[in-house]
């Protein structure tokens, strides 16, 4: 049987807030919706803070365990256990904190009207956590499962990038830059990933 | 649209649906993307109800409250709160409460088609309603499920059984008419066997629709 404790799925820590991601959909090759878990110390973020207007998915949080206070566009919300969160406004900024020992929050999302596609930022979060040579194999052996996206293609370009691959790096931020100018320019600007190629002359951005 | 929506499992209205408890977590929110319900049961009592998914419908349940044993195929698995369960399509599948107040969510979608909602735990829904007399609610109900599938002929026939139980013998007889225009051939063996459509049989034009 396919039947797993969210404390016993693989823990992989995102960004510098104590988020610890939970993969569900992944762990079970889930096609048709998206749905991971998150855990996190008391005071930690246990929803990361962001939109979804790239993705314009609508999600639903379900505080399945412990307590969290969800701000939702500046408004704190209580959300004790049994608590779901459901945001249908892709543009709505969002994020949690663990307020009690063992929060457990389960998020399930998708594009309204849209056959799901799983969502790019899984293949970066967890490249994030290996050397970025294996991040690069990883990301290339897995990519076919997603759609073709610049932030792939992007965090690609970093990987590749802090791997020496200057050739490999310039390839992919260029793909990239062709598909979504107006974010990767953004996300160039502050990235000390692309150091190393950014004096390049081949470099496809202007500099900021 | 609302920006967000805050809602705790316990303030939403149970449904009783083939000898389970019912949580339309999706009809009450308007949520889009997959289905999602929950189902609440006290110790001994059936949370999922015993059913297998089309090919293609994939299920995750998850434990929120309380502890549940599940019966996937032919293995049964403990499951305490925090607990995922997945069931691949044509499995079949059931859970039972192993302690008071256990609720468990259920999420699905078919794999490659966009969801859509309207179909049975919108059924189940209107049911309710007109059980409890609130007979405007549960037209309203059907009518969206209608609305957003006009093509498939369930949920036309579902608003003849309703009308039929609500004692609407005329509206019921003109759904049947849709529903067999819809799908002639899939609405026979209901019409022919279907208690609810029992108010009705006496009637010509049911007589006629069955010819």
């Amino acid at each position: 049987m396919n039947i797993v404790h969210v404390d016993e799925l693989e823990l992989i820590t995102v960004g510098d807030h104590g988020l610890q991601w939970r993969p569900i959909r992944s762990r079970f090759g889930i096609r048709s919706f998206g749905t991971n878990a998150y855990t996190a110390d008391v005071g930690d973020e246990i929803v990361e803070e962001h939109s979804e207007t790239g993705q314009g998915h609508e999600e639903m949080y379900v505080v399945i365990t412990g307590r969290a206070t969800f701000t939702l566009d500046g408004d704190d919300v209580d959300a004790p256990a049994g608590t779901i969160v459901h945001l249908p406004d892709p543009s709505v900024r969002r994020k949690a904190v663990a307020e009690a020992p063992e929060t457990r929050v389960l998020a399930v999302g998708g594009k309204p009207g849209e056959a799901f596609r799983p969502s790019p930022w899984e293949l970066g979060f967890r490249g994030a956590r290996m050397k970025p040579g294996e991040a690069v194999e990883y990301i290339e052996q897995h990519m076919h499962e997603y759609p073709d996206a610049a932030e792939t293609h992007f965090n690609l370009a970093c990987f590749k990038a802090l791997s020496g691959d200057a050739d490999g790096a310039i390839a992919e931020l260029t793909r990239a830059q062709e598909m979504d100018p107006e974010h990767v320019r953004r996300w160039a600007a502050n990235d000390s990933d692309l150091d190393s190629i950014r004096n390049d002359t081949r470099y496809p951005l202007e500099a900021t | 649209m609302t920006a967000y929506n805050v809602v705790s499992l316990d303030e939403i209205e149970r449904v009783e649906y083939l000898g389970s408890n019912l949580i339309p977590v999706r009809y009450t929110l308007g949520f889009r993307p997959a289905g999602t319900n929950a189902w609440f049961a006290d110790t001994g009592g059936q949370l999922v109800p015993p059913h297998e998914e089309d090919a293609g419908s994939e299920e995750l349940y998850v434990v929120v409250r309380g502890r549940a044993k599940f019966t996937v195929g032919a293995e049964t698995g403990d499951a305490p709160k925090g607990t995922v369960v997945y069931v691949p399509p044509e499995v079949h599948r059931t859970a039972v409460a192993e302690e008071d107040g256990t609720v468990v969510l259920a999420v699905g979608g078919r794999i490659g088609e966009p969801f859509r909602g309207g179909a049975w735990d919108s059924f189940a829904i209107a049911d309710a309603h007109r059980r409890a007399g609130r007979t405007e609610e549960g037209r309203e109900v059907l009518r969206q499920a209608r609305d957003e599938h006009p093509e498939r002929m369930a949920p036309v026939y579902n608003s003849a059984c309703w009308e039929a139980l609500a004692g609407n013998t005329d509206e019921a007889i003109e759904y049947l008419r849709q529903a067999v225009e819809i799908d002639a051939k899939g609405v026979r063996p209901y019409l022919e066997e279907d208690t609810d459509l029992d108010p009705l049989r006496d009637d010509p034009r049911f007589q006629e629709l069955l010819a």
